[in-house]
């Protein structure tokens, strides 16, 4: 297999835009990374798109927009990881030698179709059929977290706390405004103890990255970021982890950390999918940053804040720069692109060099995500 | 002691053919349709086709499992799709037939202040939403407190 590199990153502010069409949205994506890494439109050897709500052939007729009509274009839907479906894929095709300069396209325009919650087609999935909306699953998580560990809603609000302020710095986010702890626990109810500000918000965006072979990433720039590990799962019917703890996590972060040859406390930055505040809860601790049952206290004593020990979701994560789902797995590995190369600004983590992005999409047989992505990048 | 739903009425459908099943006397429970491993003694519900568990090819055989169960977490849904009656108690239900094996389900006759972690708990069959395409009551599993 080879080496991987990431050469240009590039995103739109995320937002409510129901007007844009994701050709638009996704061509500017597109464009913006091309530029970055410095390539022409006409290298582009292939395409990988990740979106789950629009009719078919996404990544076509995006590039079809920019002039890349042609090359072989793959489609991904897996819910909420969709965008990190498409980037696992186009590492895979570059490792395996098939193609040496490809785009990653993640985009979704939700604004226009929904409001609220998420809807799911009826007979699509038993638990969601029963009444198990998307902010339920990580509730009740969030409940029996409690139950184990003493958690209390405070800790559990203080990552919203920590998230908005990250995102009030981040010019691509879609609220950039910070809110306090007596705002968020006193928002709306959505299914206890998660208040709405402690649910992401549904969102119109497009990321992109441009990925090439490492033997041809000199062409582009002198600060290459290396994919150090790609590792993409489904979870488990039966994990034997209870139900405040997602086994695919664990696995899949194990995974990871032995292909990098790293360890968490390695790690300079992290972007995870904090679609709820809980899911940051669990997230931390089952990527080994803590021992289970800390991440609360982790929140609130700021080893998980920019200018902390390990800045958790400088971006603002999903609660704050928003959660436009295909593009969600991208634009995470868009900002860590950033923090490494040292290009973000007021929430740049200091002297970045090794990140992870963690991205989840649905649900499995169990209460486990159907897809869950750990990504392990170093410069 | 509460009488349990023996049958669909006119107006209700079943949320899934073949998930659960009528009590089959008046003083019987309802149950649940799972699958059981005849090579590992492994039970899932749903039932699937083969085992996740271990590597028999053999079909997975139907039990009737479910009866009784304990909370092991829920949630009060306060915002959800606008066919269910809000708000609505969620909980995940483990179940004794076998290892690490839940069910998620609504809790009926039940305050959500007098909801605690570890209740045990009693099947039942309701009302859980209305179709919208129909106008019918779909009707699932749901549990109860049990008390004594």
């Amino acid at each position: 297999m080879r080496k991987v590199s990431i050469v240009g990153a590039g995103m739109i502010r995320f937002g409510k835009f129901p007007e844009r069409s994701i050709e638009d949205m996704g061509s500017e994506a597109c464009l913006s990374a091309l530029k970055h890494a410095g390539m022409k439109h006409k290298e582009v050897e292939a395409a990988f798109a990740g979106n789950i709500g629009h009719p078919p052939n996404v990544a076509q007729r995006i590039l079809d927009v920019i002039g890349v009509s042609g090359v072989p274009a793959f489609n991904h839907e897996n819910a909420c990881g969709a965008g990190s479906s498409a980037f696992r894929d186009a590492y895979v095709a570059i490792a395996a030698g098939v193609y040496d300069r490809v785009l990653v396209i993640g985009v979704e325009n939700m604004t226009s179709k929904m409001k609220g919650l998420i809807p799911v087609d009826d007979g699509a999935n038993l638990m969601v059929d029963m009444g198990v909306v998307a902010p339920a699953i990580f509730a009740l998580m969030a409940n029996r977290h409690m139950e184990d560990y003493g958690t209390t809603p405070e800790q559990l609000a203080q990552i919203s706390v920590k998230n908005h302020k990250h995102g009030a710095l981040n010019p691509f986010a879609q609220y950039q405004k910070v809110f306090t702890l007596d705002e968020i626990l006193k928002s709306d109810m959505i299914s206890d103890p998660l208040t709405v500000l402690q649910c992401t918000p549904i969102a119109d965006g497009a990321a992109a990255l441009v990925l090439t072979s490492e033997e041809v990433s000199g062409q582009y720039t002198n600060k290459p970021v290396q994919v150090a590990a790609s590792v993409f799962l489904s979870g488990r019917g039966k994990t034997g982890v209870g139900t405040a703890t997602m086994e695919g996590c664990i696995r899949a972060s194990g995974e990871a950390y032995e292909i990098a040859g790293i360890g968490p406390e390695d790690l300079d930055v992290i972007e995870l999918h904090d679609c709820f505040s809980a899911h940051e809860l669990m997230a931390v601790e089952d990527l080994g940053l803590c021992p289970k049952g800390e991440g609360g206290r982790m929140a609130v004593e700021g080893v998980t804040a920019l200018g902390g020990k390990i800045p958790v979701n400088p971006s603002g994560g999903l609660l704050s720069k928003g959660h436009p789902i295909g593009a969600t797995g991208v634009a995470q590995l868009v900002e860590l692109v950033w923090q490494l190369r040292g290009e973000c600004d007021k929430r740049q983590v200091q002297s970045a060099r090794v990140a992870l992005a963690h991205n989840g999409g649905g649900v499995s047989a169990g209460i486990e995500p159907g897809a869950m992505s750990i990504t392990v990048l170093t410069r | 002691m509460k009488k349990e739903k023996m049958s669909l009425e006119e107006n209700e459908i079943p949320i899934r053919e073949g998930v659960f099943v009528f009590p089959d006397h008046e003083e019987g429970s309802p149950h649940l349709v799972g699958g059981k491993c005849k090579a590992c003694g492994d039970i899932c519900f749903p039932k699937r086709i083969l085992c996740d568990e271990c590597e028999s090819e053999e079909p997975l055989e139907e039990v009737l499992i479910g009866e009784k169960g304990v909370l092991n977490t829920y949630t009060v849904v306060r915002l959800g799709y606008p066919n269910f009656d809000l708000p609505y108690i969620m909980a995940i239900v483990t179940l004794p037939e076998s290892d690490d094996l839940q069910v998620v389900a609504q809790l009926e006759d039940c305050e959500p202040e007098e909801v605690r972690i570890g209740m045990p708990l009693a099947i039942t069959i309701g009302k859980i939403k209305t179709d919208f395409s129909t106008g019918k009551d779909v009707i699932a599993y749901k549990y109860r407190p049990v008390r004594d």
